[in-house]
């Protein structure tokens, strides 16, 4: 949950207000795609809810704990046991092969088997054939299927995922949108996405477009689509 | 995940980076450079201290230039202390094929009164301790000196006037002297032998000792006693002062090559820096993940120490073993020279290099690490948000502080690790002054030039800041080598031609009155040229009288120059003079004195001042009429005080000659030397020789440490490029996509780093020649030529040598597919 929530930085030209004011909240299982033009502040609200930056202002609790009252330590902790992350570039460390990839997620988590879990995580993405490869070793889809093993197998109440189909071709990026949110939904795990792309956040179950800072409930105008009360609803202002 | 996993997952997985390797290199060559000093001086060290207690072979030694009152042996005696007498004295032997200048040293019964001397029968027999000195008409020989007389044991040797038959081998003396070197070898021979042998007419340069040891009580009295009666060049020392000189000496050798060491100890922290500030920004990423997994900041710098220390410990190794090795090589090529045994080596110096090792690690590679820990877990979206903190940025100042900390641990000693750092950074900053014009000049040619060559040009100038570096790096390296291996032959040489060729190469000492004449005549029928005989002869310089003051001006003489003096008499001014101050004396003159300036400047007399001198009771006092530069280098009989010729009426005295020897007439001379027994002739051409011979073999053992500071120029190199090289392959990449074949980025690869090569080996030759040039203007007073080996060896062999390094680290640049490296972005 979101309540107030602002970030600014200080840049050449005065003080530069990237997250103006936002309050949302996000229940178990849920699925909020937030689009928006490049620029608009989009992945640092990401950040912020992700508890990756703090906020210059306002409050965000994640999974009943308020952020504000955690150092980053503190925050890590949280985040190692109930969030899971996407990536647009993948961020695969490329000295390590799939494997040892999801393994070291679950490692930093201290989750108990994380050699067992991890192959379970991988043979769950069809990845169970690639599992000594290299990241230079496998397509671009399949990375990003080796990152969606990676943010599953620790078993989060949360995964935020950033453009998660944006380096993928259509095709590619229709199959691991399809991972996603099968797994989002056997997991029973809430889904934060941000996207450009119209087609995915449709697949969410709430669209909310960041302008300027600002967030508007509902997809973007531009992405050719109207105001929707019902999703509205689901995310709320508070 | 706990620190330690990650850690070693770090290192397993990282390892293959270049970066890692880089950072190993850096480390481990500062520790080869280190632990070879430490381990070589170890070895000297233990072996000094095998003599501890026994370097005087007493507890104290009294000795002078003349033979020593009865009293002090008297007084010793008293007081319950056992005694020994003995006298030294360099002069030539003859052996029935040749002759060799020898340290003669003649001792009584009792020698030594501290330690033991150790003999053998022959060359392949063992050593063996005794208590015996050698019988009256039996020497006792070093091993080298049957080389240089060219005989066995057995055989008889020719001492003065005394024929002697070397029947033991000399092992092992406790009071060596003359330090790790000697310039001739060691006869031992009975005392009563020398006292017959006619060599020690007045004016000989003989030096007559008293040893005395027994209970320290009874020696404190006899110090105490003793002391404060000693005139002229009368010294005493006890074992303490001659340990402590030992010690000193030492240290001094330790300086000499702790201070070779630095210089690859200070290239390999800037190796260390540049692979660790790499390693450190490709580890970002990394870092970003982890915490945006929940890894906390605690366990990532745990991970990171304990990744240096990993580091550290191999670097450790493979130093150590390259250390080890450095030892060895220094150690075979002192040995030839070193008169003594070492013993073996010992790995407990090394502990000292690894704590150096990671001191230089913490110093150097740990705060680009450090700064790791700021990275925001945001990174991973944003990397702009990566900006660094100014806490960050005030942990640069470690490495500040490690760079002056080091030369001090190292040296142990602030002045000297000062100059040090002090000349250190001006030569880098002239070099980098140097790598910079070049650098303008090249950017200007760059923009005139197309293809491979655009390529190649445009690079150097893009990473200039680098390049510079480089050329620095490797040009002090380079320039280290290039002055001992070539550079210190050619001066040497050089020096050896600037000397006419009939400069005098021989003394004749010890010659007396009557034989003057003959000696002369007999001189020239065997062709010796230039040859001079002048009168020699010592008096005692009692007091000095200040121009113009009556008793307030008296003072006794001060210092060692002073006391018991060398003086000689003449009627006009000798050759290789030159007069500086007030005038010569005219023929017919009386009661002058002529001082070198030298002398005059050390003991503070000036023209006008009286010198009264004692010469067997007879007192005689003479006026300082005029101050002489004089041309040491002539090899000319040349002495710092001069009198007007009525003085040798006055003094008891003796001839030395000098003369050139043209290389027939050797025998000739050997056979006039054993017709005149109680002359000693110096082969100073010889011993010449055997000084080269000791200052190549020095710099050879240099030259192992420079070798280590080539390597660390190469690892910095190394590392700058490793530093580029992704830089260096997007843009190969480009071009290549672009259209261009292997062949011109191959080409454009080269010429930059032929170019960089090129600008720091010409930078180290002529460094190297003006570094030259200084010393031989200032040391010898000749003008130093760079030869063509300078030029020639120097400047191809560096810049291949630079190429091929260069060309080794960019590889990868070549055999990446352009795609991988596009697509990575």
């Amino acid at each position: 949950m979101a309540r107030n929530v602002s970030y600014a930085v200080d840049a050449p030209g005065g003080r530069l207000e990237i997250v103006k004011d936002i309050s949302l909240e996000l229940n178990a299982g849920q699925t909020l795609a937030i689009v928006g033009a490049s620029g608009s502040g989009k992945t640092t609200l990401l950040g912020l809810l992700a508890g990756l930056e703090t906020p210059t202002a306002g409050d965000i609790w994640l999974a009943g704990r308020n952020l504000g009252d955690l150092d980053e330590d503190g925050r890590a902790r949280l985040r190692r046991a109930r969030v899971g992350f996407v990536f647009q570039s993948f961020h695969l460390l490329p000295s390590l092969t799939a494997l040892e990839n999801v393994m070291l997620a679950l490692e930093i988590g201290r989750i108990d088997q994380p050699r067992e879990r991890a192959l379970q995580a991988l043979r769950q993405v069809g990845l169970d054939h690639r599992l000594d490869h290299y990241p230079r070793q496998l397509s671009g889809g399949e990375q990003q299927r080796v990152a969606i093993a990676r943010a599953f197998a620790g078993n989060p109440a949360i995964l935020f995922a950033d453009e998660p189909t944006g380096n993928l071709d259509r095709k590619t990026g229709d199959a691991v949108a399809d991972l996603l949110f099968d797994l989002n939904e056997r997991n029973g795990t809430a889904l934060v996405l941000v996207t450009h792309d119209p087609r995915l956040a449709e697949r969410c179950a709430d669209v909310a477009t960041m302008d300027d800072g600002q967030l508007r409930f509902g997809p973007a105008e531009d992405a050719g689509q109207t105001d929707s009360p019902a999703k509205a609803a689901s995310v709320s202002r508070t | 995940m706990n620190s330690a996993a990650l850690s070693g997952r770090l290192l397993l997985r990282q390892g293959r980076s270049g970066t890692l390797w880089m950072l190993i290199a850096g480390l481990a060559v500062a520790t080869a450079a280190l632990s070879a000093v430490s381990l070589f001086t170890d070895r000297v060290g233990r072996a000094l201290e095998r003599q501890a207690g026994e370097v005087l072979a007493a507890d104290v030694v009294v000795s002078d230039r003349n033979p020593l009152p009865a009293e002090i042996a008297a007084r010793a005696a008293e007081l319950g202390l056992s005694t020994s007498a003995m006298i030294t004295l360099s002069t030539v032997l003859f052996s029935d094929q040749t002759s060799a200048l020898f340290d003669v040293k003649a001792i009584s019964e009792g020698y030594p009164l501290r330690g033991s001397l150790k003999i053998a029968d022959a060359l392949d027999r063992p050593d063996r301790t005794t208590d015996a000195i050698p019988e009256p008409g039996k020497a006792w020989i070093a091993p080298s000196g049957l080389r240089s007389l060219d005989i066995s044991p057995g055989d008889t040797v020719i001492l003065g006037e005394r024929e002697l038959t070397v029947d033991k081998l000399l092992a092992y003396e406790p009071d060596q002297g003359g330090g790790p070197f000697m310039l001739s070898p060691r006869l031992l021979v009975n005392l009563d032998d020398l006292e017959g042998s006619s060599l020690l007419g007045a004016g000989s340069r003989a030096r007559y000792r008293l040893l005395a040891a027994g209970e320290q009580r009874a020696v404190d009295r006899f110090v105490n006693r003793t002391e404060p009666e000693l005139s002229g060049r009368q010294r005493l020392q006890t074992a303490g002062e001659a340990e402590a000189r030992t010690d000193e000496a030492l240290e001094q050798a330790r300086r000499f090559l702790a201070v070779a060491a630095l210089t690859a100890v200070i290239l390999a922290a800037v190796a260390v820096l540049l692979a660790a500030m790499r390693f450190s920004r490709a580890q970002r990423d990394l870092i970003a993940i982890l915490k945006a997994f929940g890894a906390e900041s605690g366990e990532v710098m745990r991970a990171i120490a304990l990744l240096l220390l990993w580091l550290v410990l191999f670097a450790v190794v493979i130093g150590g073993i390259a250390g080890v090795a450095g030892q060895h090589l220094i150690a075979r090529i002192l040995s030839v020279q070193m008169s003594a045994d070492l013993p073996g080596m010992r790995l407990q110096p090394l502990a000292g290099s690894a704590l150096f090792t990671l001191l230089l690690a913490v110093g150097f590679a740990l705060p680009p690490l450090l700064s790791l820990k700021g990275v925001p877990p945001m990174r991973i979206l944003n990397r702009s948000l990566d900006v660094p903190r100014a806490r960050e940025r005030a942990a640069w100042l470690i490495p500040i502080v490690a760079a002056l900390a080091i030369p001090v641990y190292e040296l142990g000693d602030f002045r000297l690790a000062v100059l040090m750092l002090g000349g250190s950074a001006v030569l880098a900053g002239l070099l980098a002054l140097a790598a910079w014009g070049a650098m303008i000049a090249t950017r200007r040619l760059s923009t005139s030039a197309s293809g491979a060559w655009r390529f190649g040009l445009a690079g150097l100038s893009r990473r200039s800041g680098a390049s510079i570096l480089q050329i620095t790096a490797l040009g002090l390296g380079l320039m280290a080598l290039l002055l001992l291996m070539v550079v210190r032959g050619e001066l040497i040489g050089q020096w050896r031609d600037s000397l006419p060729a009939d400069t005098p190469d021989h003394f004749m000492v010890n010659i007396q009155p009557d034989q003057a004449d003959r000696v002369r005549e007999q001189l020239k029928a065997i062709g010796a040229e230039q040859l001079q005989i002048r009168p020699m002869a010592n008096a005692q310089l009692t007091e000095i009288i200040e121009k113009g003051s009556l008793k307030g001006g008296v003072r006794p003489p001060e210092d060692r120059f002073t006391g018991q003096v060398n003086l000689s008499w003449i009627d006009r001014i000798p050759p290789a003079n030159e007069i500086v101050e007030g005038q010569f004396w005219q023929p017919g003159d009386s009661g002058q004195i002529s001082l070198a300036r030298r002398w005059a400047d050390r003991v503070g007399v000036a023209v006008g001042d009286r010198m009264t001198f004692d010469s067997g009771g007879r007192e005689f006092s003479a006026e300082v009429t005029s101050i002489r530069d004089v041309e040491w280098n002539s090899f000319n009989v040349n002495f710092f005080l001069l009198l007007t010729p009525e003085a040798g009426e006055m003094l008891p005295h003796q001839f030395v000659a000098s003369f050139y020897l043209p290389p027939e007439g050797a025998r000739a001379l050997d056979q006039l030397a054993r017709s005149l027994p109680n002359t000693s002739v110096l082969d100073v051409g010889a011993l010449i020789e055997r000084v080269f011979e000791i200052i190549n073999q020095v710099s050879q053992a240099a030259q192992v440490v420079f070798a280590f500071t080539l390597i660390a120029g190469l690892v910095v190199l190394l590392a700058a490029l490793e530093a580029t090289r992704d830089q260096r392959r997007s843009e190969a990449a480009l071009i290549r996509t672009l259209g261009a074949d292997n062949a011109t980025v191959r080409n454009g690869l080269l010429i930059e780093y032929a170019i960089m090569a090129g600008i720091a080996a010409a930078l180290a030759t002529l460094g190297a020649a003006v570094t030259g040039w200084i010393m031989a203007d200032e040391l010898f007073g000749f003008d130093y030529q760079p030869g063509v080996a300078l030029f020639a060896l120097g400047f191809t062999a560096s810049a291949l040598l630079v190429i091929g390094a260069g060309w080794l680290g960019n590889r990868s640049v070549l055999s990446t597919p352009p795609i991988r490296i596009l697509r990575a972005g």
